[in-house]
């Protein structure tokens, strides 16, 4: 299973990127090396900010879901307070599980091995029993265990093990305009979370989080589906079909962020069946609140990844769940917005679950391709991929900003540079 | 138990399995839905469905895979659906309520050494199919087919169930 080349690389992983004026490689071990995983949830997943949810999911008190970071179970719960807050799935008397729902709410956490009991802002208060354990048993270090750093920005919710992590802003940097364009959507109100679409593949994390960025893949790859909705010009009368058609889209930018974020910008909005009337009103809301060249800017589609595994992707948040080396899950939450005329969110439920929903005329086109990645990588002599376009032609701004054209790999060699620096980077004692 | 009932409940399922997808669209009614509820308490025009399409999106779905070469249907999907347990409850000569057990069997072969490819997966499912008699024949005016895995990850749903 492991190759020669990557026991000699897991001393300090370093070696993996490898960058050169001419061209930009990551090597196969990447995706393919089980210790290469183990050391991304150690350096990545339980030392940065990972997102949890969106604040709508847990929108009331004893509201809670389970998540995770990397491969620890979380617990993100709303207590009695309005508080939000998130544990370790794990009972600290004897680590049974806690919670074994997805979701719920509760007056408070009792666990089902010992009925020990706790507040949904995590404070034990309650054991079986008590008068059996030492008049002086510790209690104080009893409570659910309490994740390190948590933040909730504009109602995305991100999380840290680590409470040295840097703050959340900062660590989003000159990509946080990119989020707040895709906010600019509400009106200044906010974003619903639906019920995601959920599917797996058995392949590394890393082929969607790549994916999500690329503008070069899709007249192969959903070609497909392209033709086909070209064939219905009147379910889809804003489609450009002839662009889709073509080949690769020459409009839009892509950006590369210090920290690894990403954006694949389309220059254009998305295609939507939203009806003419309808929209005209919400364009005139957006440009009075923003004016004509903002909102231009808020209804173009674009796809943000802040780095490792969260999707921004216009009208859905996408959840890069890794579980093993080879094997992903990806969680698509359709995001409503409150207030607006309910053909916009038809529209918007109607797109997620017809492109990238579970049984999509899209989605399921790049889970073929990451399942023969996942198989090709095993190739001997393969020792790297290349991720080179665009190399060299990058318009460098303030802060670590790339600026690349719309199917440059602009982006993803970002996404790698951060992910190289944070692999290497001394382990904390 | 009405014989052209159970014969189309059969037929459905066997043009799925032989590929036969423009056939089996012909079976709905214009008006006809077909729905994979997550939560089938719910309105699927409000909430996600694992997919929810009215007459003209599954023509939509049986065109990319009949005729525009989707690159996930290559090799292809083969299914085997297998039936039981059925309910028929006809009200009138012209409307009927058929309830069933569904186990569908899939397989993509291919290189089946390959990931993605070889393994045969199972759908368990029930299924409820609303049918409307108009000119002699039985068209299909809802298919709700719910997933047992309904609220789980699905791995490579690119054809119809």
């Amino acid at each position: 299973m492991t190759r020669a080349d990557s026991l000699d690389r897991s001393a300090d992983f370093g070696g993996l990127v490898q960058e050169n004026p001419n061209e930009f490689k990551v090597a196969t071990a990447a995706y393919r090396d089980p210790e290469v995983f183990q050391r991304e949830l150690r350096q990545i997943f339980y030392r940065g900010w990972v997102y949890l949810g969106h604040e709508s999911e847990v929108a009331s008190p004893g509201d809670f879901k389970t998540c995770w970071i990397g491969r620890q179970p979380i617990i993100l719960a709303r207590s009695a307070d309005g508080a939000l807050n998130a544990f370790m799935n794990a009972c600290p008397h004897r680590g049974a599980t806690l919670c074994r729902a997805e979701r719920g709410n509760v007056r408070s956490f009792v666990c089902p091995y010992h009925s020990w009991t706790f507040k949904t802002s995590g404070e034990l208060i309650g054991i079986a029993d008590r008068g059996r354990y030492p008049d002086d048993f510790p209690t104080g270090d009893k409570n659910l265990h309490r994740i390190a750093r948590l933040t909730n920005f504009h109602g995305l919710i991100f999380g840290s093990l680590n409470p040295a992590v840097e703050a959340f802003e900062d660590y989003l940097g000159p990509a946080r305009r990119h989020v707040e364009l895709w906010l600019g959507r509400t009106l200044g109100g906010a974003y619903r979370a639906g019920v995601p679409h959920r599917y797996l593949y058995h392949g590394n994390w890393k082929f969607q989080a790549e994916n999500v960025l690329d503008g070069y893949h899709a007249s192969s790859v959903h070609g497909s589906a392209y033709r086909t909705i070209a064939q219905f010009p009147q379910r889809f009368p804003n489609t450009s079909s002839s662009r889709a058609i073509t080949g690769v889209r020459t409009e839009g930018e892509t950006a590369g962020y210090a920290n690894g974020h990403g954006m694949l910008g389309a220059g254009a909005p998305l295609d939507t069946a939203v009806p003419e009337d309808v929209k005209t009103r919400y364009r005139a809301a957006l440009t009075a609140r923003n004016g004509e060249a903002v909102a231009q800017e808020i209804l173009n589609n674009r796809h943000l990844l802040i780095f490792p595994n969260v999707c921004i992707m216009d009208n859905n948040i996408r959840v890069i769940q890794p579980i093993a080396h080879d094997r992903t899950e990806v969680y698509s939450f359709p995001m409503f917005i409150e207030g607006v005329e309910d053909a916009i969110n038809a529209s918007r439920l109607g797109d997620v679950q017809a492109r990238v929903g579970s049984a999509g005329i899209v989605s399921q086109d790049d889970m073929e391709i990451f399942h023969g990645n996942q198989s090709a990588l095993e190739a001997l002599g393969l020792e790297f991929v290349t991720l080179s376009r665009g190399h060299g032609r990058e318009q460098m701004r303030p802060g670590g900003e790339r600026i690349g054209g719309h199917s440059d790999e602009t982006p993803q060699r970002a996404f790698w540079r951060a992910w190289q620096a944070r692999l290497t980077a001394a382990e904390p004692a | 138990m009405s014989d052209d009932i159970l014969a189309l409940v059969h037929l459905e399922a066997r043009l799925l399995d032989s590929w036969r997808l423009d056939e089996w669209l012909a079976l709905f009614h214009p008006t006809g839905t077909y729905w994979l509820p997550i939560d089938e308490d719910s309105d699927p025009k409000v909430t996600s469905s694992i997919a929810h399409e009215d007459f003209q999106g599954l023509a939509i779905r049986v065109e990319q895979l009949m005729r525009q070469r989707r690159i996930s249907q290559e090799p292809r999907t083969e299914t085997i659906h297998f039936i039981s347990n059925i309910d028929v409850r006809q009200d009138d000569e012209a409307a009927a309520v058929v309830h069933y057990n569904l186990l569908i069997t899939e397989l993509r072969s291919g290189d089946w050494r390959q990931r993605g490819l070889g393994q045969t997966r199972l759908y368990p499912g029930r299924c409820r199919l609303t049918l409307l008699r108009e000119a002699g024949a039985w068209l299909i005016t809802e298919k709700q087919l719910l997933l047992l895995g309904r609220r789980q990850p699905v791995e490579g749903l690119s054809y119809l169930l």
